[in-house]
């Protein structure tokens, strides 16, 4: 497990992991005082769609109509975080777009993960948390950067701060757009391209 | 303290905890699982200096392989179908040459082809691109070179063969062994499993299907 764990956090380097770092982004900054529990069910629901997939469920990534719902989908969540602040907003929303970024998120398959993809059709409950694990792992920065205003009190003036529920509307409807209009894909693919010319 | 800033410092204590024994295990193991560029090719320069014994037992028959579908052609290759290789042995590789995880597992191949080729082991690296960038036949070629792939490439620019051989899920990179009757003897996602995959090959050449 810690392996497993030392991967994911290895793997944040690659621009494979930006697909599911990224938008969860809207509910750290959309879940404002409420950010930690936004992110925790933004990772819950990114690990169970994760090994959902590893066990035969979505495997065709959003396109057409589909990603068109799935944008207004997160345009509608990220709304919702801005208009109605609270638990239950940054619990629907931060699961929403969890689900939605495992569905678009194609990971690096290192040797831990993929012994966990490999063994995840024999053993699929005991596989679950495994998959949570690895999804915590590469979404670790969101954890620390939820965390930490409330655990340093000098911070806790940035939840409070007047520009935080636009930017994190802002994030959350150009995310929705880029998914409504299959910009996604060539998005990430780009962002591979360059990293490639970078190495 | 409120109770949201002790639930804040537990997460964060938990996360550094976490990290801290991370590290420690990556650092102190020697298979580290950090996959890199460099640990691959340490450990297929491993597997050169201790080569496995073949497996005593026959590995499992798992499913008939499928046929290459909609492949728009064929780069370093004498073969036009998986049919030339009845009776072989060989390997089917999906990979993509963006996928940082498919050119960990190169060393390993390359390494095992080496090793097998003059015993008649075959490898079909199937090159099914994930983005655009990645469907030019000149991109794929100079690929080919930098990362020293020197076996046969089919190309399957609509992902159509990805598809059709990865009905359950899909992923990058994907490994079968097809032994001489056509038989699907080894799948694995993703990097590792190069013990397993070299005694397959090497049962299946040394004992047949």
């Amino acid at each position: 497990m810690i392996e497993l764990f030392a991967e994911a956090l290895w793997a944040v380097r690659l621009p494979c992991t930006l697909a599911l770092l990224v938008p969860g982004f809207v509910p750290l900054v959309g879940g404002r005082r409420h950010a930690p529990l936004a992110v925790g069910f933004y990772i819950l629901a990114a690990a169970l769609v994760f090994w959902l997939r590893s066990v035969g469920w979505f495997i065709e990534q959003p396109a057409g109509w589909v990603a068109f719902a799935a944008g207004f989908a997160v345009a509608v969540a990220a709304l919702v975080m801005y208009r109605l602040p609270g638990r239950p907003s940054a619990l629907i929303g931060g699961s929403l777009i969890g689900a939605l970024s495992a569905w678009l998120w194609i990971p690096c398959v290192g040797t831990h993960l993929g012994r966990l993809l490999n063994r995840s059709t024999d053993e699929v409950w005991t596989s679950l948390p495994f998959f949570g694990v690895y999804v915590a792992g590469v979404c670790a920065l969101l954890i620390v950067f939820a965390s930490l205003p409330l655990a340093v009190p000098k911070l806790e003036p940035l939840l409070e701060h007047d520009a935080l529920p636009r930017v994190g509307l802002g994030i959350g409807l150009a995310l929705a757009v880029i998914v409504a209009f299959g910009f996604y894909e060539d998005i990430v693919g780009q962002l591979l391209q360059w990293s490639l010319r970078i190495q | 303290m409120t109770s949201s800033r002790i639930f804040a410092v537990a997460v964060l204590g938990l996360l550094a905890l976490f990290v801290a024994i991370a590290a420690f295990t990556s650092l102190s193991s020697t298979d580290s699982g950090v996959s890199t560029g460099a640990t691959a090719s340490e450990e297929a320069t491993a597997d050169d200096d201790a080569p496995e014994p073949a497996a005593a037992v026959a590995p499992p028959v798992l499913r008939p392989r499928p046929e290459l579908t909609g492949i728009d052609g064929w780069l370093q290759s004498p073969y036009e179908s998986l049919d030339d290789l009845d009776g072989e042995v060989y390997i089917v590789e999906f990979w993509t040459f963006g996928c940082f995880n498919c050119r960990n597992v190169k060393p390993h191949l390359r390494a095992l082809y080496d090793e097998h080729q003059a015993d008649g082991l075959e490898i079909i690296g199937v090159h099914s691109p994930e983005f655009d960038f990645e469907k030019d036949v000149d991109a794929i070629q100079q690929a080919a070179i930098d990362q020293r792939v020197n076996w046969p490439i089919a190309l399957d620019t609509n992902k159509t063969s990805f598809r059709s051989w990865q009905e359950d899920r899909r992923f990058w990179p994907r490994t079968y062994v097809i032994d001489q009757n056509g038989d699907i003897r080894y799948d694995h996602i993703g990097e590792g499993g190069y013990d397993e995959l070299g005694e397959t090959v090497e049962y299946l050449l040394e004992n047949g299907a």
